[in-house]
């Protein structure tokens, strides 16, 4: 770890992070965060979250952005997203529905399927994105997100039973 | 239009929300940076506390079992022991191989089942049936170093805690069948034995609604153990009880003797006679239970939320266990074609049967099955 020493603190060692990591964690931001940032949206629904997910997970990476360059390491960064937008999603106020009225979480979005989407889990949210928007088969959604196949399995076939109940309930 | 084109045209539709947006690089920089600089002062602090306060007695570190992380490619190198039909207890290495009879089979003493093992103290239990008395099975322990077998007592369902401290089963007093004029045989419900100091207690388990005797009990007749050796859960009301009503799984813990939940383990309807149970872990209160109704699911089961997990596809079954880290199933198949041989595989609980191991018996079918290490 580098060092440098600030004012006020003469002789006290301030770790630094390491010039070579950032430079290709840097390298690395500039070539993926596109499709990160859409990935992020997909799974959180939302446009300035999905840019705090993905500056989020930046940070978190940097212990092993000397692996930057291993195929694993979109997984790893896809697996850290979902998993900031569940703790964040477990954090959220929940929707409360009053006598049957149902409270559209955004008025201006008229679109069913999406709205429907919406009310997944993060990762339920994922492994739908990965399947459907980026057309990945079971074994590669699950190398995608770091999980078994019998979870992304688990994961989509509770989707659609959601999906189906939202939408047949809304129909 | 089909449900998977709608939500395809949905992330279609939305695909171009962040187009002109961008996380910030400075302020990731900035992030790492403070990052770094918080870990280098809270990781020594942390180490310091927790010195200071081990050496002041505030707290104790009690013993925790270590997960092993196993990646993907790796298998399990666990071997394990089988019960064949004929009776034949067999040691085998993790590729299948015969290492050695731990007992040979013996058909006169009566048709052994219910095999459990205590992995700590390399004890093996199973139950031999009397089919003439509900109140006539005898249960057995095997040392399996040295093959000496050992009468314990009478009960169905030998399950051993994991730490090989604690026999859990289903107890009776008398004798006879309880549905016979003049018999004594009475179910006493789920008994626990602590092995090291004798002492027992039981604990009542439900009515059986349908006898003549109201105060007949219902016999736990499946019984798992979690790998903590203090929560347990076991069935009551299985196959043979069908007509009776659905069986019930119950997750309780030997040291309050009262159900961790209240009521029964809720069971997808589906479920209408459970051929096995195994308690994943107590952590997570999670269970796994293998339907035996046409199909031949499997579930895993959190109490709290009903979760179907992966399918067996329709294999007879007549053994089944889960390795101490939860990562491995080992499946016994009786071939009912042939009545010759069977077959044990290796599933993985993630992936399903992409490591399975085939392995043929000659000479007799495999019945049960269960890890040793």
């Amino acid at each position: 770890m580098s060092a440098t020493t600030v004012a006020g603190l003469r002789g006290i060692a301030v770790p630094e992070p390491k010039a070579d990591r950032m430079e290709r964690l840097a390298t690395w931001f500039e070539a993926e965060q596109p499709a990160l940032l859409r990935f992020a949206f997909f799974v959180c629904g939302d446009r300035a979250q999905a840019e705090d997910l993905v500056q989020e997970m930046f940070i978190r990476t940097y212990r092993s952005a000397a692996h930057v360059d291993d195929p694993s390491f979109r997984a790893y960064a896809r697996t850290t997203i979902v998993n900031l937008s569940r703790s964040a999603w477990r954090r959220r106020t929940p929707t409360i529905a009053v006598s049957g009225v149902h409270i559209d979480p955004d008025p201006g979005d008229r679109d069913e399927v999406w709205r429907a989407l919406l009310q997944l889990s993060p990762r339920q949210r994922a492994c739908m994105a990965l399947r459907f928007y980026d057309g990945m088969s079971d074994a590669e959604i699950a190398a995608a997100l770091d999980m078994g196949q019998g979870s992304v399995r688990k994961h989509t076939g509770r989707a659609m039973a959601r999906l189906r109940e939202i939408l047949g309930s809304a129909s | 239009m089909s449900i998977d084109d709608d939500i395809r045209s949905a992330f279609a539709d939305h695909d171009d929300e962040m187009a002109g947006r961008a996380a910030s690089w400075p302020a990731i920089e900035s992030g790492i940076r403070r990052r770094v600089r918080r870990a280098a002062v809270v990781a020594p602090a942390v180490v310091v506390a927790s010195i200071a306060l081990l050496s002041l007695g505030a707290w104790n570190l009690v013993s925790r079992d270590t997960f092993q992380i196993i990646t993907p490619a790796e298998t399990s190198d666990t071997g394990f022991l089988i019960l064949r039909q004929d009776g034949a207890l067999e040691l085998r290495d993790a590729s299948g191989k015969l290492e050695r009879e731990v007992l040979p089979a013996d058909e006169s003493m009566g048709y052994r089942y219910k095999l459990s093992v205590s992995r700590a103290t390399g004890m093996a239990y199973f139950a031999v049936l009397n089919d003439a008395e509900d109140c006539g099975d005898r249960m057995f322990s095997v040392d399996i170093a040295t093959s000496e077998l050992r009468e314990i007592g009478r009960g169905r369902a030998p399950a051993v805690s994991p730490d090989g401290r604690w026999l859990a089963y289903g107890s009776f007093t008398g004798s006879g069948s309880s549905a016979a004029p003049g018999s004594t045989c009475r179910t006493q419900g789920l008994r626990i034995d602590d092995l090291q100091t004798g002492q027992s207690t039981v604990w009542p388990t439900g009515s059986w609604s349908g006898a003549s005797d109201p105060t007949l009990r219902l016999i736990p007749s499946l019984i798992s153990w979690a790998t903590d050796s203090e929560h347990l859960g076991y069935v009551v009301a299985e196959d043979h009880m069908e007509d009776q009503g659905r069986p019930a799984v119950f997750m309780t813990t030997r040291v309050t003797a009262g159900s961790m939940f209240t009521g029964p383990v809720p069971l997808p309807p589906s479920v209408r006679a459970i051929e096995f149970i195994r308690m994943v872990d107590a952590d997570t209160a999670r269970i796994v239970v293998v339907d035996a109704s046409p199909g031949r699911r499997q579930y895993e089961i959190d109490p709290r939320e009903a979760s179907p997990a992966f399918d067996i596809r329709g294999h007879p079954v007549s053994g089944y266990d889960i390795d101490a880290r939860g990562r491995w199933v080992l499946i016994a198949s009786p071939n009912e074609t042939s009545g010759l041989s069977g077959r044990v595989e290796k599933w993985s609980r993630e992936r399903g049967a992409e490591y399975a191991i085939d392995l043929h018996a000659a000479g007799g079918s495999f019945g049960e099955v269960v890890w040793y290490d």
